[in-house]
């Protein structure tokens, strides 16, 4: 349950980077680039923090399979 | 993931598409986006190959038929080895290519442990034949696949594990055949039962003496008595039977060297020859290997199940064990080849991030710390180890030495440094001097437990360090107290001789074997002497003349004869 | 020490075959010739000139890479498109066939490594009678006889489907211009020109397309990772976020080991001092 968790939460964080990156650009149509830019920075690191969200969750999901695989039934 | 032919082709075809569209170039647009739209499909469908097909492949092996994870083999004997790969999901595309990673312990004899797939399949195989260079362990760790698109733009490499344990153990010649040098025997003995030259109630004359009160009446023997004018009573031999104990070294010395021309691999050879041929014999035979620390005793007994039991100990005996060895960067070097032979997917730098420092890394250092540390990664993944360790292995060269060279043990490839041992304990004086006191200690313990008329067979390096030995003379004058008869045998390279023919110059090999003889010639010759005023016998000998040698000393001492100065 | 000879086993594998290094000076100057004098003007280059030229380049194919071909017909397009005019069918049809030959010149690049057959007609006869082994291959890393297993390999049925793809290539990279308008008032506005923009907006449409493609198949392809390489990923996260802590922790391990190890060489020299003072009493 904690898996699904946290892979719909990762991907939550994926679809609000691409939300902040439309508004980036939004600000970027209204000539303002020191806020598109700000804006972009922040939405990069939402986008990091999905991503590596997403990546922990399999890598573990994975690791754990095979220690259970190896060692058993409990 | 994308070759160098491929950047080649994707540069001029971006910085086409550039130029063409700033300079409303219209062929040169469509040229070089063509050939980028031609990249970007290449890139899609091997994406989709390495997603769909490449975890999909499976991988059985099978050794003489029989595909279990681990089996006995003989070394020396040939094996077949067949490879079955099979895609479970899809099919083997084009321009797969497969090899079979065969430690460098077995040496191929025919076929090929590669082939490459020019059409789609769902199966294919290979098959060959190797042998065991030596007794011990060998490892076979799985396949390596590389795949590729067509065009040679984008490859990967994985490598899927398939691991079967051989267990090598070594080989015996049948029975040399030697001519007997003793009379033929009366009566055929029972197996097992040989005589001895001692008094007894066996069926063979020992010789004829004057009668004493108490002799039984039908040992008198009349006629003779006749002729002598008293009593002579007929005294037979003993018929007992003969343990044989083989003791072997199995001193981290006698490792150094390539698979097959190490020093355990002649000893153990030998030791089961002798083994063999005492078994066969119906007599019971022991093992006992030392080293320098400890030594361990395989007890004695009959049949194949005894035989197997002391192949397995020499054979175990035989296997590389990972010696301490100081960091260098030819280990490392040599650790990184391993790696990206056998652990291309763990080295990757998509999932082998090395750790960033605060401080920019030297040009000079960055090298060596991206190989170390992606090393280390690989390392505790391996073995088991925590982060906190992969922080030692990059700032611990005594740490990252010693779980380098366990890598390369483990891999079947030592790392054999400088002095062509695979520690850098390089075999000093008090090694060897623990060497014979643990030889000396388990010679006396074996001597306390025996029982009468046994046979001790030496095999270990003599001439290292000549001067260490001395603590065997009361073991040996203690065994022949007891009427146990023991022996040496010191394997030595053959002596090639100078090249006969008078055309071609004498090579260096068979300059320096000759040069080695002649220097050892009087040290052999003094250590044969002083072994034998203790009442030991010695035979410095290649593999062949030693065999022959030393059944012959078995066949003397199961008839009872003592070896009247000839010695082995 | 009694001296055993035996032979060093080098454990180590053999390099990818290279060329030699005069080859590669010649193949390097062959390419360089005729793209340098492409590049100059071409008008005062009398006929006979050119003839040589194109022979140097036709030879050059036997060696030639792809990229190497790309690069010089790029430039002769580049060269031969003023003054700027339309694509007519003659264009376009070498534009067809350049993209089928680098096509099948890279696959005949990729097969001659991989199987070791140099000789074109032995490769295409090869793949179109069917051979069950090809000789070993002269180049990549491989200790032991390559048997490359060739069933029957239908060369006819290749070019045909490299000829669609070819087509299909040139229709989608002719379209992608015209989905790009030519934005009025560029200069004024952007300060660019209307190719510039024009040039921009087509790289950031490429970017998004691959960024759109790679981060579903990167995700993809992660999910389906082995637990081996999810393993070391994982540790060597985790060594990322703690590494200056663990380095100092480490460093300072180190630095304590080495001061007990001098203060008990210390003692033990101490030790040793005091036991040869005393030994004379203790003889006396």
């Amino acid at each position: 349950m904690l898996f699904w968790i946290r892979e719909v939460a990762g991907w939550a964080l994926l679809g609000l980077s691409l939300y902040i990156i439309s508004l980036a650009i939004s600000f970027v149509n209204n000539r303002q680039v020191f806020e598109a830019g700000t804006v972009m920075w922040a939405a990069l690191l939402v986008m990091r923090c999905g991503m590596l969200l997403i990546r922990l969750n399999t890598v573990a999901r994975i690791t754990l399979q095979d220690d259970v695989s190896r060692s058993g039934p409990a | 993931m994308l070759t160098a032919r491929g950047v080649c082709l994707l540069f001029p075809a971006l910085f086409g598409t550039a130029i063409g569209m700033l300079t409303d170039g219209a062929a040169l647009t469509l040229l070089s986006l063509s050939v980028l739209l031609w990249l970007a499909s290449e890139w899609l469908w091997f994406q989709s190959r390495l997603i769909f097909e490449l975890p999909g492949i499976a991988v059985e092996r099978t050794i003489n038929g029989r595909a279990e994870d681990s089996c006995v083999c003989y070394a020396g004997r040939m094996l077949r080895i067949q490879v079955n790969i099979t895609a479970t999901a899809g099919r083997l595309r084009p321009w797969t290519r497969i090899r079979d990673v065969v430690p460098d312990q077995l040496a191929i004899a025919s076929g090929t442990t590669e082939t490459i797939l020019l059409t789609s399949a769902r199966q294919s195989s290979l098959s060959y034949d190797c042998r065991s260079r030596t007794a011990g362990i060998c490892r076979l760790s799985g396949v390596r696949i590389r795949i590729q698109d067509p065009n040679g733009f984008f490859t990967s490499e994985r490598f899927v594990e398939c691991v079967q344990s051989l267990r090598i153990l070594p080989t015996f010649d049948s029975a040399v055949s030697i001519p007997s040098r003793v009379k033929r025997l009366n009566g055929l003995p029972q197996h097992g039962i040989h005589r001895l030259q001692r008094a007894g109630m066996g069926s063979e004359l020992l010789e004829l003496r004057e009668y004493t009160p108490g002799d039984p009446p039908k040992s008198i023997a009349w006629k003779v008595s006749a002729r002598r004018d008293r009593l002579m009573t007929r005294q037979y031999e003993s018929e007992v039977p003969i343990r044989t104990i083989v003791f072997v070294e199995d001193s981290r010395r006698t490792r150094k060297g390539s698979w097959g021309e190490r020093q355990c691999d002649s000893f153990s050879a030998t030791a089961a020859n002798i083994i063999h041929t005492a078994l066969k014999a119906g007599d019971p035979a022991g093992l006992v290997q030392f080293g320098e620390t400890s030594w361990k005793q395989s007890t004695p007994g009959w049949g194949d199940r005894t035989l197997f039991r002391h192949l397995e100990a020499l054979a175990m005996g035989c296997r590389l064990q990972p010696g301490r060895m100081p960091w260098s960067r030819e280990l490392q070097a040599h650790a990184m080849l391993i790696c990206l032979e056998y652990y291309p997917h763990l080295l990757d730098t998509s999932v082998n991030i090395i750790p960033r420092t605060f401080l920019p890394t030297l040009p000079g250092r960055w090298a060596i710390n991206n190989t170390r540390s992606r090393l280390a990664g690989v390392i505790c993944q391996l073995h088991g180890l925590t982060v906190a360790q992969w922080t030692r292995l990059i700032y611990d060269n005594d740490f990252m030495g010693e779980h380098l060279a366990r890598l390369t043990v483990d891999a079947g490839r030592p790392f054999h440094g400088v002095s062509g041992s695979i520690s850098s304990e390089s075999p000093s004086v008090a090694a060897t001097e623990s060497t014979f006191a643990q030889l000396a200690q388990s010679l006396r313990q074996t001597i306390g437990r025996a029982n009468d008329n046994e046979h001790y067979i030496v095999i270990c390096d003599l001439l290292d360090n000549a001067a260490s030995h001395k603590v065997l003379r009361p073991v040996i004058q203690l065994a022949r107290g007891r009427h146990h008869r023991i022996g040496f045998v010191c394997p030595v390279p053959a002596p090639r001789g100078l090249s006969g023919n008078g055309n071609e110059p004498p090579t260096v090999g068979s300059l320096l074997h000759e040069a080695w003889h002649i220097e050892h010639h009087e040290q052999r010759r003094l250590l044969t002497r002083e072994l034998r005023s203790w009442g030991a016998d010695v035979a410095f000998a290649d593999h062949d003349r030693q065999l022959s040698l030393i059944l012959s000393e078995l066949r003397l001492a199961h008839t009872g004869r003592a070896l009247a100065g000839a010695g082995m | 020490m009694s001296q055993y000879f035996h032979d060093e086993q080098s454990s180590q594998r053999r390099n990818d075959a290279m060329l030699p290094r005069k080859q590669r000076y010649v193949q390097v100057l062959l390419c360089l010739t005729p793209l340098l004098v492409l590049t100059l003007d071409q008008t005062w280059f009398p006929i006979g000139i050119r003839i040589v030229l194109l022979g140097v380049m036709l030879l050059g194919l036997i060696r030639w890479t792809a990229a190497i071909l790309l690069i010089l017909i790029q430039v002769h397009w580049y060269m031969d498109s003023f003054p700027r005019t339309g694509l007519n069918v003659t264009d376009l049809i070498l534009i067809l066939l350049t993209v089928l030959s680098l096509m099948i010149l890279s696959r005949l690049r990729s097969a001659q490594e991989l199987t070791g057959i140099r000789s074109v007609s032995d490769l295409l006869s090869a793949s179109i009678e069917g051979v069950s082994s090809a000789t070993p291959s002269t180049t990549g890393p491989s200790d032991s006889t390559v048997s490359a297993v060739a069933h029957q390999h239908q060369a006819g049925r290749e070019v045909i489907w490299l000829l669609t793809r070819s087509l299909i290539i040139l229709a989608i990279a002719g379209m992608l211009p015209q989905w790009i308008p030519a934005p009025p008032n560029s200069a004024a506005e952007y300060g660019l020109t209307a190719s510039g923009i024009r040039t921009i907006q087509l790289g950031l449409l490429l970017f998004a397309a691959w960024l759109m493609l790679a981060l579903p198949l990167a995700e993809l392809r992660w999910k389906r990772m082995a637990a081996a390489p999810a393993g070391v990923w994982l540790r060597s996260q985790f060594v990322g976020w703690y590494h200056r802590d663990m380095r100092a922790v480490e460093k300072r391990r180190r630095r304590l080991h080495r001061k007990s190890q001098k203060a008990a060489q210390r003692a033990a020299k101490r030790g040793h001092g005091d036991d040869m003072q005393s030994s004379p009493n203790e003889k006396v």
